[in-house]
């Protein structure tokens, strides 16, 4: 059964420089306890799918469209239901546990909060399950009058971990968290996550750039370019057999396959390329790619491919072996 | 923590040796004859010469300039402030007894510009680009724009005159402190609701917010736990500067409305060519403003997990 819905999800944000669409059109699906991983370069539009759902973005956001979590409209809820829902229903690791961690308060005293605010705790009943939690995150409870300066990278990433999860909800939300660590942290944090997830049946919307991450917890991915989903299945057939010429491309570009980077720049949000987004930077666009926008095909195997070669044919063998390759 | 209040003290003392320093200096080459100044005082209008030079020895005004300054020093270092030139009292007791008056309104002036400032730019930032905001703006910018001395006197026009409700000078009763308060406290208000509304819009754009937001928490908390504790800090540092400003004597405010605080002590004793009494003042003044930039540093530390003085000492 599907946990979050969402459905026909536009949002832009108006600016000196015009409307920014950053998301556009966006029909995504996640069934309980599973593990979504939504894959795409840098300033793609994925963050702000991430805010987004928990309504997170700034004043100046015009969302439309509906986001269905267990049958309810996030969008038409109240200010207060929303606030209700946030950490409870759905908890989202934010990017960057630097900056979203608060300089001035100790961890324990943030993951406590959590625990006041929203079961209404005492004190100490908060405190003894913020230091329970830590331990879960496999941090020492000890640790917790500690400040977020004292920690390393990886340890502030459990704390948001922590943070995140500490009133189990059903999804959680965690963007790019294993950003800026080290290979041997960035296992631990991807394990981590992967494993309480599991742990407490919750399922997981995990936005990453990282494509090894996202293909050793994730059970489908979904892959953004330029605000539109161009690509989603299970993960193993995407990883393996990707359809779209953008997810081709991005796999080309990491080490093992060659380090090919992806040719060109992210177009631009207020003034997107005409037909297909992708088409300025596709090794197999064609004339009617400028043209004609690609809409969301529905492929065998749960498999969704936005591209114009897939319209005619509906497999994705038959792009060109040969041009993949020049 | 010790270490670093330890060093802080050992700088303070620097700082008073250079500031009495310069102002030895400047009094030395300012114009008038201090020999005469005290001669004067002591034995009136018709001076000899030789009573001239004779006061000149006696107070081992014939020395050189550094020799002077440096016996001045050593008995500073004894606590021993040397008596008025004029009145012969002795500066320290003088000193303390005016101390009083000018804590009293610089606490006061401190307390109504805190009170008006800190609400006032948290509002104000809570509703970027309303009225409200506009208004605190505008009314801010008016406030850093008006002088001390043409608000002292506008108060008293008012108040003292065309209302009757309050006096223009004195010192004493609780109303006599209501015009030097307020001319003090509003203005000082004017730039501290602008450095509260930047420093809360700075930090409600913070990530962190938008964290504690997202773990749903109440706006309240937001506001007070998350985003205020971040936003005074700053606002803390810039009232401990102005604490030690003021606890120096608000010098035009205390002179419009006689107030009896160090700061009018400070312009007497110039104008009346009183060299010690000024030496004096300078110098507890900067002993003041020293340990109260001291204070605002480890309240500081308190308040700012991050910052712990030792670790980079």
């Amino acid at each position: 059964m599907s946990l979050l819905s969402v459905e026909a999800l536009n949002v832009s944000f108006r600016t000196g420089r015009g409307l920014v669409k950053a998301n556009e059109g966006i029909f995504l699906e996640i069934k309980e306890g599973e593990v979504l991983a939504l894959i795409g370069e840098t300033g793609c539009g994925k963050t702000t799918f991430g805010k987004a759902l928990l309504r997170l973005l700034s004043k100046n956001v015009m969302i439309k469209g509906r986001i269905l979590f267990r049958g309810r409209d996030l969008l038409a809820l109240s200010r207060n239901e929303m606030r209700q829902l946030r950490g409870k229903e759905i908890g989202i690791v934010l990017q960057n546990p630097s900056l979203a961690l608060n300089p001035v308060l100790s961890i324990g005293d943030q993951l406590a909060e959590v625990y006041r605010s929203h079961e209404g705790c005492g004190k100490k009943e908060a405190e003894k399950k913020a230091g329970e939690m830590l331990g879960l995150v496999g941090i020492d409870p000890s640790r917790k009058a500690e400040y977020p300066h004292q920690f390393s990278g990886g340890m502030l990433q459990r704390v948001m971990v922590a943070l995140g999860l500490a009133l189990r909800p059903a999804l959680l939300i965690a963007d790019e968290p294993t950003r800026g660590l080290d290979l041997q942290t960035k296992q631990q944090i991807a394990d981590l996550i992967s494993g309480l997830v599991k742990q407490e049946a919750s399922a997981l919307l995990l936005i990453t750039h990282d494509l090894e991450v996202a293909e050793q917890i994730a059970d489908r991915a979904a892959v953004m370019y330029a605000g539109e989903i161009v690509e989603t299945g299970k993960a193993r057939e995407i990883f393996s057999n990707p359809g779209h010429p953008y997810t081709r491309a991005l796999l080309e570009a990491l080490p093992e396959n060659g380090l090919r980077a992806v040719p060109g720049q992210g177009p631009s949000f207020v003034n997107p390329p005409s037909g297909c987004r992708f088409h300025p930077r596709c090794a197999f666009g064609t004339e009617s790619c400028q043209k004609i926008r690609p809409r969301l095909l529905e492929l065998e195997g749960e498999r969704q491919v936005r591209c114009l070669l897939f319209e005619s044919t509906g497999k994705p063998e038959e792009i060109p072996d040969d041009a993949a390759k020049s | 923590m010790w270490n670093y209040i330890a060093k802080r003290l050992l700088l303070i003392f620097v700082v008073i040796f250079g500031v009495t320093l310069v102002t030895f200096s400047a009094m030395y080459l300012a114009p008038g004859d201090p020999a005469e100044v005290i001669a004067l005082a002591r034995y009136g209008q018709d001076l000899s010469a030789e009573q001239i030079e004779a006061v000149r020895a006696a107070e081992g005004l014939d020395s050189p300039v550094h020799i002077q300054y440096l016996t001045w020093f050593e008995h500073v270092l004894r606590l021993d402030f040397g008596k008025s030139v004029i009145s012969s009292d002795d500066i320290l007791e003088e000193i303390l007894f005016r101390l009083p008056a000018t804590a009293e309104l610089a606490l006061a002036s401190l307390f109504l510009s805190l009170i008006i400032a800190i609400p006032a730019g948290v509002l104000s930032a809570l509703k970027q680009n309303s009225l409200l905001d506009n208004a605190c703006v505008f009314t801010s910018l008016l406030g850093v724009s008006i002088p001390n001395f043409w608000l002292g006197l506008f108060l008293i026009w008012l108040f003292a005159l065309k209302l009757p409700l309050l006096p223009s000078y004195g010192y004493g009763n609780l109303e006599n402190l209501v015009l030097p308060t307020l001319t003090l406290g509003t203005s000082m208000a004017a730039v501290t609701t602008r450095l509260t509304r930047s420093s809360m819009l700075e930090v409600l754009k913070q990530e962190y917010i938008v964290a504690a937001r997202a773990r749903g928490l109440d706006e309240r908390s937001i506001l007070f736990r998350h985003a205020l504790k971040n936003a005074l800090l700053p606002v803390l540092t810039f009232a401990g500067m102005q604490l030690g400003y003021l606890l120096g004597g608000a010098v035009i405010v205390e002179t419009i409305f006689s107030w009896p605080g160090l700061g009018k002590l400070l312009v007497d004793s110039i104008f009346a060519r009183d060299f010690a009494l000024v030496q004096g003042c300078v110098l507890f003044i900067a002993i003041l403003f020293s340990l109260s930039s001291l204070a605002v540093d480890i309240l500081y530390a308190v308040l700012d997990p991050r910052i712990r003085y030792d670790r980079h000492d």
